[in-house]
């Protein structure tokens, strides 16, 4: 009693709604859609398939250690309103401007004695 | 993000050692990609977790940090050295001229994270929520938009935190409970049974909410508010 298709076209068009509907459907059954999961994902394979070089290796001006200026330079060249990243290790506190931040996007300090990495 | 460079003991043949972090030139899921010098090994800039390499897997140590006007910091930290140097913003500081509500604050154990959107900390100022079982209030400051996290217990008390009217400016919270009153951004008690205690800071992060989504996949979930 249904319908059946009777001439090539027919068959021709069903059998490309049945590759759109699995294009759309699969991801979603598979859960890709989703992200990954940490969990139980490799990791080096989840990098390997989202990772790209976008710049050269270490073409950025990363800082080591960098000498730090006191709050009174500070106040000639910060405007108050200015972002800093704050951090407080044993008592020694480190201010980080975001604005520089953006120039290294990333150093490496020794705070209070501990060796850390800034990242912005 | 502030991560310790130190990384414990791994195993017999893997020492504790200190790390030198260089800019591997690699984009990850938006996010940059460090390689330590001493390895080659590289690692996740956000989460701290290495990807690929000899250190594949070892996480580092996220340190609390937060994000706040120069003027704040400096009436915190009377003493604080600074970072002075180039200043144009580079390429990742143009994501300070996004709007806010592109952001999220997030507190993450390894690579589950949870994030409360910032329109929804705008709009309540103080949030409860709970993270692996462990409660968090995520609190906002609407004088210069900051905000920060904090981990709602004392001792075997679990906590739960209203807005309250600042006072001279400074913003403020009641904790339920004993309807004590807390300066919001210190998580110290002001007034009330509890005044003098210190709610310990969590890890909260900063993060624009798609990049979120993208590093920490189904590990990631959203704040909800309660319903009704």
């Amino acid at each position: 009693m249904g319908w059946k298709p009777s001439s090539a076209w027919q068959r021709a068009w069903l059998r490309c709604l049945g590759s759109l509907a699995l294009v759309i459907l699969l991801p979603c059954i598979c859960g890709a859609g989703s992200g990954w999961d940490p969990d139980h994902d490799d990791l080096a394979r989840e990098f390997d398939s989202h990772a790209r070089r976008a710049a050269p290796a270490d073409g950025f001006p990363v800082f080591d250690e960098p000498q730090m200026a006191s709050v009174a330079r500070a106040n000639r060249v910060l405007h108050p309103r200015e972002w800093v990243i704050g951090v407080v290790i044993h008592g020694d506190a480190r201010a980080y401007p975001v604005a520089a931040m953006g120039v290294h996007e990333l150093g490496n300090d020794r705070v209070g004695g501990l060796p850390i990495t800034v990242c912005w | 993000v502030v991560h310790s460079r130190r990384i414990a003991p791994h195993g017999p043949d893997k020492p504790g050692r200190v790390l030198h972090f260089g800019h591997a030139g690699i984009l990850y899921r938006r996010s940059f990609v460090m390689v330590d010098h001493e390895t080659g090994s590289l690692w996740n800039h956000s989460t701290g977790l290495c990807m690929k390499g000899p250190l594949e897997g070892t996480q580092l140590r996220i340190l609390p940090a937060r994000i706040t006007p120069w003027q704040r910091w400096r009436a915190l930290h009377p003493h604080t050295r600074v970072l002075l140097g180039p200043r144009n913003e580079g390429f990742m500081g143009s994501f300070l001229r996004m709007s806010t509500d592109a952001y999220g604050l997030a507190v993450s154990f390894g690579m589950h994270s949870r994030l409360v959107p910032y329109r929804v900390l705008r709009r309540e100022e103080v949030v409860n929520d709970l993270f692996r079982d462990a409660p968090y209030v995520f609190v906002f400051d609407p004088r210069d938009r900051a905000s920060f996290a904090f981990r709602a217990r004392l001792g075997e008390r679990e906590l739960h935190f209203d807005p309250a009217p600042s006072l001279g400016g400074a913003p403020r919270m009641r904790d339920r409970e004993t309807r004590s009153l807390w300066d919001r951004m210190d998580g110290v008690a002001v007034s009330g049974a509890l005044q003098g205690e210190r709610l310990a800071p969590a890890l909260g992060v900063p993060w624009l909410v798609k990049r979120w989504q993208a590093v920490y996949g189904r590990g990631a979930s959203f704040y909800t508010p309660p319903s009704g």
